[in-house]
Order: C-alpha cells, then structure tokens, then sequence
C-alpha cells in the first residue's frame, strides 16, 4: 500500500514538472508547491471501494435497518421493531423505467428490432404505473397509526398512565355508578426468589373517585398487567375516602402537605382557573371533582409520594365552619367579581372581641391554613434583555407603532376594512395595492 | 432620526442664564409629521431632550377638515415671561389661537392666499369666457335659429 | 312608533271608561308628532329637589346583593379574613356606603343647545388657510366642562368651538375611559333594537351613561327610548335596585304615563312605593296633594337599612318578630298598607289613563292584605299577645 502511495507521489511529481515546464512558473513558486505537496500526502489516500453495503446482499441490508439482532434484544434495543418503520421504496421499480415512459435502447429495449435500428423516443405516459407503485407501498405496511381515541389518551403516547380504565367492579349489588379509575402508575418491578430467581411482576396505582368528591387510590402488583389493572381498580374502589369541595369545584383553603420528601404546596383558585400542577395531580383533581387548583412540588417527584401527600393534605383541610370555631371568629369572603362585598360564609358558635384576640396571633387566613408558614415567592427580576443597547431601540420603533392595533381595530369598525378617510385621496396607500388587478380596475 | 423616549414634562436639563425657545419638535414618521410645541434650548437640536413640552400641532387636517392645535397656555406664558423666544412657526399659531398678536406673516399668507385665489377665479372665468365664446361664435357660424 | 300604539290602547280603553281624558289626548297628539318625549322645561331642578330626590330612592329598593352582584372582572380572586363582629359590621358599613355612591342616579337635565359665541373678527385673515383650526387649552388642573376650545374659522374668525368639537376634543386630549370618540355601533338603531329585544336594559344605560354628558340630545333619546320599551315589556324588575330606576320613575312621571309602573308595583305589593311614585307625579305636574301622607308612611315604615338587611338577628325572642317573619309584615305595615291604599285609590279614580286595570289589581291586593290581617290578628290571640 505505501509502496503503491509512493508511486503515486513520483508520477505527480512528474506531471508537475511536465506543467513547469509548460507554464512560466519561477523556481521559487515550484520549490514552494513541492513543499506543499510533500505535506499533503495522505491527501492522496486511496478510496476504499468495499464497506458492507456492496458486500452484503440487500435482504440482509433491510434487516440490519427493520431489525435488531439477538444480541441488541436481550439489550433491550429496538422495542419498536415490529412497527416497521421503513419502506423499501425501490421495490416495483426497474432500471430504464420511470415516470416518463421514455424507450432507451439497449437499456428497456433492444438496440435491433428485426432490421431496423431501435432509436429513443418517449412514449405517452404510463397512467397506472404510478399507481401500481403506490399500491405495492402500501401493501407493505404504514406506519403503526395510534389505535386509541385522543380523549382517552393518557399522558403519554399509548401508555397506561393517565388513561381510564373504566369503573370499579360491582361487589355484590353495591355498583360504584359514575365511578372512572385512572392509572397513575404501571411499571414493572423484580424481586429475587430463592428458588425462582429474578421474579418479575408489574405494579400498577390507580386512583377511582366519583367526580363529587369520594376517591381512593389503591397501589398493587401482579404477575400479569390486566390483573395488576383490574386489581388495583378494584382495591382503589374499596378505600374510598370523602373530600368536602368547596362550592363543587375547588379546595377549601391553600394548604402544605408533605409525605417523606416530596412537599406540596397547594393553592385555592377561583372558576375558570384550571389545573395548574402536575399531571398526577391533575388526574387526582379531575377524578376527585376539584376543577381549580394550582401546585407546586418542591423536592422528590416520586410519584406514589405525590398521591400520598395530595390526599393527605386533601384530608386534612378545614372546612369554614371549623375554621371560625378553631379561631371563633367570622370567615368573611371578598370577591373581586362582587365589588369585594363582604360575605359571611362561616360564623363561630360564639364570637371574640376584638380585646381578646392575643397581639401575637396569625391573622392573617392564607398563613393560618399554611400552618403559619409564608410561601417564598422569588422576586421577578426584569428579563436580561432589558438592559441591552438593542431593547432601547426596540423601545423607540415601537414608540411608533405603539397603537397601530387600536387604529386597525378602529378602521375595521368604522369602515369593515383598513382604510381610512385619506384613502380616497391615496389610494396607492391602501392595503389593497398589492392587488394588481383591483387596482388596475 | 432618533427620538428620545421622553415623558412629555421633558427630560432635558434647566440652565438657569441659557437662552430658551418655544419651538416645534418634529415627531411622526416619514411623510407624516406631527409637533409637539417644546420649550428648549436655543442652541439645541430639536431632537435633544426637551425642557418641557407645552403642547401639540397636526400639521394634517383631520376627517373633519380641522387643523388641531393644543397649548398648554399656562406655562407658555410662564415661559414668555421668564424670556423665553418663540419660533416664528410658533409664533404664528399663538397668533391664531388669540393670544398674542396676530404674526405679520398670516396677514401675508392670507393676502397671498387670496390674491392666488383671485388671480386663479379670472383666469378660470377668462377661460370659462374663452370657452364660451367659441361655441358661440361656432353656434353664431352654424345660424342655427 | 310602538309607543304610539300603546297610547292609542290607553285611549281606547279610557274611551271605554266613558271618562276621555284631556290629558290623555294631549299626550297622544304629542306623541305622535315627536320621535320621543322631550322635557319642555328644564327637568334639572325639579330631578335634583331633595323632595324628589327622597322619593326616587326610597323607589329604587335598594338590595346590596343586586347592587354588587356578579360582574366579569379581569381578575377574580377571592380573599378570606377572620374578623370579629365589630369589624364584620364596619365592613358592612364600608360596603353600604360605597352602594350609596355606585347608585347615585345619573342626573337628568335639559338639553342643552349649542350657541355661538365670537370672540373677533378679522377679515384679513380671510383665506390663511384652507381648513380651520382647532386650538385646545391643555393647562393641567382644568375641568373638561371649564376648558377653553376655540376655533379660528378661515375667514379669520375666533370664536368658541360647537359641542360636538368640544366633546370630540376632549376626548382626544383628556379620554374619558370607556367613551369613545366615534358613536359606538351598538347606539345606531339598527343594534340598539337588537339590544332592546334582549332586554339589556341596564347594559344600554350604563354604557350610555358612559358614551355621553346628561346635557345630550342623543342621550335624551336612547334612554327614553330604554325607558318606553320597559314600559311596554313591563320589566321594571330589571332596574330595580340600579341607578337608573330614579331617573326612568322621574320621566314616567313628569311625562304622566305612570300606569303601569304603578300597576306593577300594586302586583308586587310595595304599595309605600306606589303611594310616592303618585306623590311624585302629583309633585311634578303641579298638583296639590296632602303631604303629611309622607311623614305617615315614614312613622309607620321605619327605612329598612341597607346594614340591617345583611345582618339578620338570628332567631330573636320578640313573638312579634316571629310573627312579623312568618307573615312577611306587622301591624305597621298594615295600617301603613291602609293609608297608601286610600292616597291611590284617589290617584286611580281621578287621574288614571288605566283605571279598569289599576281597580282590578288594587282589589285583589286588598283581599289578599285583609287575609293576611286576619291570620295575624289569629296567630296574635293563639300566642296570646295583644
């Protein structure tokens, strides 16, 4: 091979000299190029003209891509193997023949017919050709198309979190009627067995609840993942427990929970906020009947530390009514929508005076439910880009525009297009006048 | 042009013995200009920080052919008083507004005005005669009646 | 239009009474020759006589509940707070107070006409330019109404700018929230009706309130516009409890159509109401009435306070009380109930344009009220009270 490369060099060398001589190139300039050529010699490398695509044969190409080897699949790769992702789209298709239905000779057809010889010419158009084609592709398989509806899709792709698996079964005659159970959790988990070895089973938690604020959850394992689902369903359906909502949609007051780590720090919402939390929290809500709520966890996001802690804070909210008895005092409600009109919505069997309040003593409602803890809330710093050169010339371009949108709206009110009473008088001004047809007219 | 983002009380520093003027600042945009009525410096471009701005002017008639102006005459007439200079642009459009003198050069404008109308009004009714006159005198050459 | 129609169904129904009331007739050609009822004099005083002003809000009915009902805000949180009696009570107070002023009854006053007021006169300046100028004072500290618009006219004229300009420069130096500086749409006739025949009217009101001065032409007319349709659609219930109850019961009553305002009040059974809307009628038309009914009714009638209605006593000891609850009224309202049957039924037989109506419903309410007098007096001896 060196030798080969070698070799390669002097015949250069030469055909450089012969271009010396040639062209008028000074001494100098040669020495230079020389120079220059002798760094550059693995420039010159020789192509490799075999790799395993021109070695193997295609069936065992298309393997390699539409299927993983023994070897990968104990591995874990290629899980969506079967899918069939790929086409081989030259299948059905000939050398010679293509869209345009052109005679090659001596490619698809003879160079000689009988004595006369055979010359290039198109012929009219194969119609059905391409259509065959189609066809054949498509009896190859598509792609694997989702099978389920995208309202009972769960949180991700086709997997079992998040998706409904349908009511609790009835106990005897006792039916859980508008009962809906969704999977929060389903994973495979391994335990070693003396004699079994690695024994495999899936675990599967599951919340069931009634929308009207009766719930439970229940966390099981089976050997198989039907029976992990039903099973769960079923247990979950068995430890029901009761959530007051406060006016059918949301929770009493803001409350902190916290089970192990995971610490959650909860929020009353008012209607047509909407579930800003996590998705398991979220699916908690929905199946609880809580409709406006936002969370924030701080610390572990394990899952089943999440559903315990939100039940446990769920449980242990106060009603009003025990709230004005714990501090027996009123519970009066301002609401932006009503002019923040006082309302009374709970009263103490026996009210305090203002003298017997003690100076020390949280008053303040949000603090109290938190159990006198204040939610940090990180100051909002202006965005870096506020300090730039370049935000203070955005600042003055839009001075400009600062109200093109108010004037548009106005224009569309007044005249049903932009236009405005200078219109008439400027009509190349018009926001038309890229209509050459209409403006020709 | 590079306007400054200024609030409208300005943003431009008071020298107490500098000479100050009232005069326009040209805001708007390309072939659409807009004032604002500022007092400043003499010596200052019209794009520096302002003093103070005293009020408006639309060089553009508006939908109902009106030409809006706004002054904030309080403080102009604090200004004149501490020696302020006034523009003649300025000047002219506190003269329409009554409260100084009428400028000389709307007594100009005006009477240039006119005389332009005038000159024009003859020379339509001279062509206006020309015209009649030659289908008179084709009428006359017809006979007709 | 419609109005007109109405009218006529009031006259054919005097006519049938055999009792053709001049005042009717007059009304009715009136009608008829005017888009809507005009104030012929100047309303303002009268509107804001402290006499009539009493009447019109003891009208209204005020409910704190209707007053701060449900509105879509931007922001509609919710906060809780522990309080005692005392501050629930002040708040209570706070929120009374606030609901006097957020229906304070928008005035009504005359139209006002615009009138030209040249300051010079300079013809040579004929000619300085072809449109007019528009010159706005813009001194800070001024109030719209004072501020000083002038217009310097082509011909060299200096003289006050019309109201039109006046609002329209205002609005573009010193926007007042909410108005615009075009009509709205929802004001031309075509989506007005439309509004009109969904009944918004306290929507159409408040925005009206909004878009102009009271000294308006244009304002004059929606409202009476707003205020005919509720006649004719007989939802006074809608304004009830709003600014604009005042000001509708005011225009029915200086117009003399208070009929079925009336009618609708007797069927409610708020017949002090119905008492002081005749008293303002006969107030504003000039006509003598005995006014001492007024310090009767208000002896007898204690002013429920807008605080008192939200505190409500729990479960007092008073039987009187007990009784009163159950019943819905107490001995005072009756006899209370008795002097005001007495001041309409006058009203009714003498100046009515709806008499057979008015007697009818009159009637029923007094058998029902002699019914309830009799289970009170019954409940009385069976708890053993006086």
């Amino acid at each position: 091979m060196a030798g080969r490369l070698l070799c390669n060099t002097n015949l250069l060398a030469k055909a450089l000299q012969n271009l010396r001589i040639g062209s008028h190139i000074t001494q100098n300039a040669v020495n230079s190029s020389r120079l220059l050529l002798e760094n550059q010699l693995p420039c010159i490398s020789a192509t490799r003209h075999t790799s395993f695509f021109n070695k193997l044969p295609a069936t065992d190409l298309w393997k390699g891509v539409t299927s993983v080897s023994n070897a990968g699949k104990k591995r874990g790769r290629g899980k969506g193997v079967g899918k069939k992702m790929s086409k081989d789209l030259n299948r059905g298709q000939v050398i010679g023949v293509g869209k345009s239905n052109i005679l090659w000779p001596g490619l698809n057809a003879p160079i000689i017919r009988g004595r006369e010889l055979v010359h290039q010419q198109k012929l009219p158009e194969d119609s059905e050709r391409q259509q065959k084609l189609i066809k054949l592709r498509d009896s190859m398989g598509n792609f694997r198309v989702l099978k389920i509806n995208p309202i009972d899709r769960g949180w991700s792709g086709s997997k079992m979190p998040g998706r409904s698996i349908g009511a609790p079964d009835p106990v005897g005659d006792e039916v859980f009627e508008g009962f809906d159970t969704r999977v929060l959790e389903l994973k495979t988990v391994f335990i070693m067995k003396g004699n079994l070895g690695r024994r495999r089973r899936f675990s599967c938690l599951s919340v069931t609840g009634n929308g009207k604020g009766l719930a439970g959850f229940a966390l099981v394992k089976s050997p198989e993942v039907r029976g992990a689902l039903r099973k769960s369903k079923n247990r979950a359906g068995q430890k029901l427990m009761h959530i007051e909502l406060c006016d059918g949609h949301t929770i009493f007051h803001d409350f902190y929970t916290q089970f192990g780590k995971t610490k959650i720090f909860v929020s009353k919402k008012p209607k047509g906020h909407g579930l800003v939390c996590h998705r398991a929290i979220m699916t908690i809500c929905k199946v609880v009947g809580i409709k406006d709520l936002h969370a924030k966890i701080e610390g572990s996001t394990n899952l089943q530390h999440i559903v315990k802690a939100f039940f446990l804070g769920l449980l242990q909210q106060k009603t009003h009514k025990q709230l004005a008895e714990e501090k027996s005092l009123h519970v009066v409600e301002f609401r932006k929508e009503n002019d923040n009109f006082p309302t009374i919505v709970a009263s103490p069997t026996q009210c305090r005076k203002q003298d017997e309040i003690r100076s020390d003593e949280v008053m303040d409602f949000t603090q109290y439910v938190l159990g006198n803890r204040i939610v940090l809330k990180r100051k909002k710093f202006p965005p870096f880009y506020t300090k730039h050169r370049s935000y203070e010339i955005y600042l003055k371009k839009q001075e400009r525009i600062r109200n093109n949108d108010k004037v548009r709206l106005d224009m569309m009110v007044n005249y049903g297009e932009v236009r405005s009473f200078l219109t008439d008088k400027y009509p190349e001004c018009s926001e038309t006048k890229n209509k050459p047809a209409e403006a020709q007219e | 042009m590079s306007i400054p983002l200024a609030l409208a009380s300005g943003t431009g520093r008071f020298y107490k013995h500098s000479a100050k003027i009232i005069r326009f600042a040209r805001h708007g945009c390309t072939n659409r200009p807009f004032f604002h009525i500022v007092v400043m410096e003499r010596r200052k471009a019209q794009h520096q920080p302002v003093i103070e701005q005293l009020g408006t002017y639309d060089p553009f008639p508006n939908e109902h052919e009106e030409h809006l102006v706004a002054f904030n005459f309080e403080r102009i007439r604090y200004w004149l008083g501490n020696g302020a200079h006034l523009s003649t642009p300025v000047a002219e459009l506190l003269g329409i507004a009554g409260l100084l003198p009428i400028h000389p050069r709307t007594y100009m404008t005006a009477w240039r005005n006119r005389r332009a109308a005038e000159e024009a009004a003859a020379k339509a009714s001279e062509s206006g005669a020309d015209a009649n006159k030659a289908p008179e005198s084709k009428e006359g050459g017809s006979g007709t009646s | 239009m419609s109005f007109g129609s109405n009218l006529r169904m009031f006259a054919n129904k005097a006519s049938l009474c055999c009792n053709v009331n001049k005042v009717t007739l007059e009304l009715f050609s009136r009608c008829s020759t005017v888009a809507f009822l005009q104030y012929d004099k100047d309303p303002g005083p009268s509107f804001s006589n402290p006499d009539v002003q009493k009447l019109l809000k003891s009208m209204t009915r005020v409910q704190l509940e209707k007053v701060y009902k449900k509105r879509s805000v931007s922001d509609n949180t919710v906060e809780y707070k522990f309080m005692t009696s005392e501050q629930l009570e002040k708040q209570f107070r706070k929120a009374a107070e606030r609901a006097e002023k957020l229906i304070q009854m928008p005035p009504i006053v005359k139209v006002k006409e615009d009138s030209q007021k040249v300051i010079s006169r300079d013809p040579a300046l004929t000619n300085f330019s072809n449109t007019k100028f528009v010159i706005a004072d813009i001194t800070y500290g001024v109030n719209s109404s004072d501020r000083k618009i002038l217009v310097r006219q082509t011909d060299g004229t200096l003289e006050y700018a019309p109201l039109s300009i006046r609002k329209r420069i205002n609005q573009i130096y010193f926007p007042h929230p909410g108005r615009k500086i075009r009509l709205p749409r929802m004001f031309e006739p075509e989506h007005l009706n439309r509004c009109l025949a969904n009944f918004q009217y306290e929507f159409i009101l408040d925005r009206a309130c909004v878009q102009f001065d009271p000294y308006e032409k244009e304002y004059h007319e929606i409202t009476t516009k707003v205020y005919n349709h509720i006649n004719e659609s007989k939802r006074f219930d809608d304004l009830r409890s709003t600014r604009h109850f005042g000001p509708m019961a005011f225009y029915f009553a200086w117009h003399q159509i208070i009929d079925d305002l009336l009618y609708d009040m007797i069927k409610q059974d708020y017949l002090k109401n119905g008492a002081e809307l005749v008293a303002l009628y006969y107030q504003l038309n000039g006509i003598d009435y005995d006014k001492s009914i007024h310090e009767k009714l208000e002896t007898l009638v204690q002013p429920q306070s807008t605080i008192q209605s939200v505190l409500k006593p729990k479960a007092s000891d008073d039987m009187h009380e007990e009784i009163k609850n159950a019943i819905g009224k107490s001995a005072e309202d009756f006899t209370a109930d008795d002097i005001s049957f007495e001041f309409i039924e006058t009203f009714v037989k003498t100046k009515a344009l709806k008499k057979v109506q008015l007697e009818l419903a009159l009637q029923a309410l007094r058998e029902t009220n002699d019914e309830k007098k009799k289970l009170y007096h019954g409940l009385k001896k069976a708890h053993g009270i006086s």
